[in-house]
């Protein structure tokens, strides 16, 4: 069995603790300060129209951004120093959408399998909704992100809905899209593991992007991997671990550092791992 | 292999580097003139200030290519979208 750096010692003993994390993360992103500093992003997922929102959501900036024809430097940099800094360890231990969606797989419920390449579908919701349809059309076109996106219509539109429908006034109903999304996306997170993170986000495609050369980086000891296979097992969004540590579609859960031979460790670009050597 | 590393080491630190000057860049030097109802001449206004307004649906770009608010007095609450 390999030896264990202190930094794996850490993160194996806080593994079990990993959906509390992402609760207490909730302190800095559900604004319980009422601070709201609008005015600068967060790096997660949380839409800037709800009323417990910290920051803005740097997807919604890039987008409106792209719509008026500017450059975000501040939200495309902010993006890249956490990318490069954690890669998609903020997908999977912090960012409040998709902690949604690990409470909703605590249901037990059958499972269907994402097939690994609807992947690829993140790349065409960041280049299409979130960069080229609201620069060639606005943000008033129906594909435009935020007129589409789950986490918008669960901590904005459904809040205003209630609150319309207990004042007797009338309810603000989604268009026919919106609401075949999110329909969508509420049976999905019941059948299957982070469908929207896995399928869908834009931000995470960026994270994932830079997963491969963030700080913050995987290991793999090609000699004390013994091909068992477990970290397949531990892995619950289909990544092979053994084969790509440092995968654009691992969400960083740490589960697979628990594999046995200790032969995959969280660490730093600074360390080598399989795949320098092969 | 050490090549290999290398090479990651330098795309990390080019990424890092390449983050930071845009943020800093976006947070002291950006700035774009917002014209209003109250305001015909231009009022050049940082881009965090700009993310804000953003924020609530505050702006739109004309024909012309100038940025205007979409409100006078008071913001509006949320992002209209």
């Amino acid at each position: 069995m390999v030896s264990k750096s202190k930094f794996q010692q850490l993160i194996l003993k806080l593994l079990p603790h990993r959906l509390w994390v992402q609760i207490a993360f909730l302190l800095v992103w559900l604004d319980p300060l009422a601070m709201r500093m609008h005015n600068m992003c967060s790096p997660v997922f949380h839409c800037y129209a709800c009323p417990l929102a910290t920051f803005a959501c740097p997807i919604g900036v890039i987008a409106q951004f792209s719509a008026l024809h500017m450059i975000p430097f501040v939200a495309i940099g902010i993006l890249l120093v956490v990318a490069g800094t954690f890669g998609t360890i903020i997908c999977g231990w912090v960012c409040p959408f998709g902690l949604l969606q690990d409470l909703a797989a605590k249901i037990p419920t059958p499972r269907v399998k994402i097939p690994r390449a609807m992947g690829y579908i993140r790349y065409i919701v960041l280049f299409g909704a979130v960069l080229l349809i609201p620069y060639f059309f606005g943000e008033a076109h129906d594909l435009f992100i935020c007129r589409i996106c789950p986490a918008g219509f669960l901590e904005k539109a459904v809040p205003d809905m209630v609150t319309a429908a207990s004042q007797g006034n009338e309810i603000p109903w989604p268009n026919a899209i919106k609401f075949s999304i999110i329909g969508a996306f509420l049976v999905a997170i019941f059948v299957t593991i982070r469908p929207w993170c896995r399928v869908l986000c834009p931000l995470g495609v960026i994270f994932g992007f830079f997963n491969k050369f963030s700080l913050f980086s995987m290991k793999l000891s090609d000699h004390d991997c013994t091909k068992c296979g477990r970290c397949r097992t531990l892995c619950t969004y289909d990544v092979e671990p053994d084969k790509t540590p440092n995968a654009d579609n691992c969400l960083r859960c740490l589960e697979c550092t628990q594999c046995g031979p200790g032969a995959l460790q969280a660490g730093t670009v600074f360390d080598k791992t399989t795949e320098e050597s092969n | 292999m050490i090549g290999s590393m290398k090479a990651r080491q330098v795309m990390t630190f080019s990424v890092l580097g390449l983050g930071i000057a845009m943020l800093l860049y976006g947070l002291a030097m950006h700035v774009q003139p917002v014209y209003s109802k109250d305001n015909d001449k231009g009022l050049a206004t940082v881009e965090t200030a700009l993310i804000k307004e953003v924020t609530i649906g505050g702006l739109e770009r004309k024909e012309d290519g100038t940025l205007h608010k979409t409100y006078s007095g008071a913001p509006p609450k949320a992002c209209p979208t």
